[in-house]
């Protein structure tokens, strides 16, 4: 993590002054110790359980609001931060998945359960946007149409119906001061667990991979070149035919990954549109081995496999790439979730039609006792 | 390298509106606020298996996302009948008020120092009339001269 790197040195070099050169030696243990993805998560995790606990009701009042809204906002800033600088739009990234946090987080403090309502469906809009940029169009305008759009105002219909006015005392004090803080303790440890899974295992800023990126970049970019330029001499048989300059932006991610059989692949993922494979694979594979050895990279050995392919999810016709998709390889599961809509709609109406018959004989509900 | 910058951050956005849904769901006592909550955990899974389709460039996850979608259709539209159901019973949407089908055993919740609203009835200020009365014409009052 670069910003961490970065703040270490900072907090060495100022300490060095400080103490006038000599490192004291569990100060030092202590830094170590602090600038490790494990205590970052633990950090971020902590900040983020007492935010929430101070949001949720039965606190939540004045001040309380204020320090939570801090510390929540704080701790999510944290957790994201790390992966948020690697992006290439980090403010329009954090401005939605802030705005999708804030959404969240007001669906579940708010007194009035019509503002949860209205929170979500804020939060919803928001998400709906981190879909559209990450190559779902269809689901981010589903997600907004259906849910925002259906569901909602559902909601919102049962609430006339049903929400009596003004703010109800289970809402303003929940379940008591207890269940919350467990609950902020547990939503939040799991949140750490799933980081943890992520970034202990792969760093986002591994120098290695992104050198291998570069060096993969300039040899698919070279040998393109090369084609184009093979294919306006005469009588040259290549077999890449490229439409225009290729630039290095076209070749979106190069990684090493294990497979299942012990051994490694390379996986070029080349951007939608760029043209390369249009006669398949030409060359690209060994003049990609042929670069990285002339460069002296030890990332592969000769045993290693190399696979290029296109980035199908943010082609052009996204959306009609993932309807033959539905449509061909999940068209029985379409037919069976029509069904159930269907089913789902009778079987709600036959409930509210018959619903009266069911008072006697049958549980029923108290209001709940006061000391 | 970005492929994977980009996974992990809409997998921990993903954890955490699963984590706030998560807590909203066992902090709250208002049936369709639990409920909302719910679909803020189906909301964090959607970004993930999203994040995920695109990491290993492969549609089924986009696919599996439209079913949830279309799952959580039918599950808002029965289970909110089912609220109604239980709020005209119940007399109040407060899921306490169903605690008779909890365990056997344990002890029944009952609700401690309730706060008072806070929020105070605000007075508006009212004015009283002012000025001279306007004068009128004797005429007038006995029918209208134009309309």
């Amino acid at each position: 993590m670069d910003w961490i790197l970065l703040a270490q040195d900072t907090a060495v070099a100022a300490e060095g002054k400080q103490h006038g050169g000599e490192q004291l030696a569990w100060l030092d243990a202590i830094e170590h110790a602090l600038m490790t993805p494990a205590a970052h998560i633990v950090i971020c995790a902590v900040l983020f359980a007492a935010g929430v606990y101070l949001l949720v009701p039965p606190r939540g009042r004045g001040k309380q609001f204020l320090c939570g809204g801090v510390l929540a906002g704080l701790a999510v800033v944290l957790f994201l931060f790390p992966t948020l600088q690697h992006l290439p739009a980090a403010p329009a990234f954090l401005l939605l998945e802030g705005l999708a946090v804030l959404g969240g987080l007001g669906t579940i403090t708010s007194r009035s359960p019509v503002y949860s309502a209205i929170w979500f469906a804020s939060s919803l809009l928001a998400i709906g946007a981190l879909l559209l940029m990450n190559g779902a169009q269809f689901l981010g305008l589903a997600t907004v149409a259906v849910y925002a759009g259906a569901i909602v105002v559902t909601f919102l219909f049962v609430l006339m119906l049903a929400q009596p006015e003004g703010h109800a005392v289970y809402d303003r004090i929940g379940w008591g001061w207890f269940p919350a803080l467990c609950a902020a303790i547990g939503g939040s440890s799991m949140v750490a667990i799933v980081s943890a899974g992520l970034f202990v295992g792969g760093q986002p800023t591994d120098t290695a991979a992104l050198v291998l990126q570069e060096q993969v970049a300039k040899a698919i970019v070279d040998r393109a070149n090369q084609a184009r330029a093979n294919q306006a001499r005469p009588g040259v048989a290549d077999r890449v035919s490229v439409a225009d300059a290729v630039t290095e932006a076209s070749i979106l991610d190069a990684e090493i990954r294990p497979q299942a059989n012990g051994g490694t692949i390379l996986e070029v993922t080349l951007s939608p549109g760029s043209g390369l494979l249009e006669r398949g694979e030409a060359g690209f594979a060994t003049a990609i081995r042929s670069a990285l050895a002339d460069q002296g990279s030890s990332a592969i050995d000769p045993s290693t496999q190399i696979r290029i392919r296109e980035q199908d999810i943010l082609a052009t016709d996204h959306v009609a790439r993932l309807g033959g998709e539905l449509f061909g390889r999940h068209l029985i599961s379409i037919q069976v979730a029509a069904v159930l809509l269907l089913v789902a709609l009778v079987g709600a109406i036959s409930m509210a039609i018959h619903g009266k018959d069911l008072a006697a004989g049958q549980v029923v509900g108290k209001a709940v006792q006061h000391e | 390298m970005n492929e994977i910058a980009v996974l992990q951050n809409y997998l921990t956005l993903g954890a955490i509106l699963f984590g706030l849904g998560l807590i909203g769901f066992l902090v709250r006592r208002n049936i369709i606020v639990m409920f909302l909550c719910a679909e803020l955990m189906l909301q964090g899974v959607s970004l993930s298996l999203v994040a995920w389709g695109r990491y290993h460039n492969d549609w089924g996850a986009q696919s599996l996302v439209v079913f949830v979608i279309a799952i959580a259709a039918c599950e808002a539209g029965i289970a909110l009948v089912l609220f109604l159901m239980l709020a005209k019973q119940a007399g109040s949407l407060d899921i306490a008020a169903w605690q008779s089908v909890r365990e056997e055993g344990t002890e029944p919740f009952v609700d401690r120092e309730v706060p008072e609203d806070i929020e105070a009835e605000t007075i508006w200020p009212s004015l009283t009339p002012a000025g001279v009365d306007p004068e009128v014409d004797p005429e007038e009052t006995m029918y209208r001269t134009r309309v």
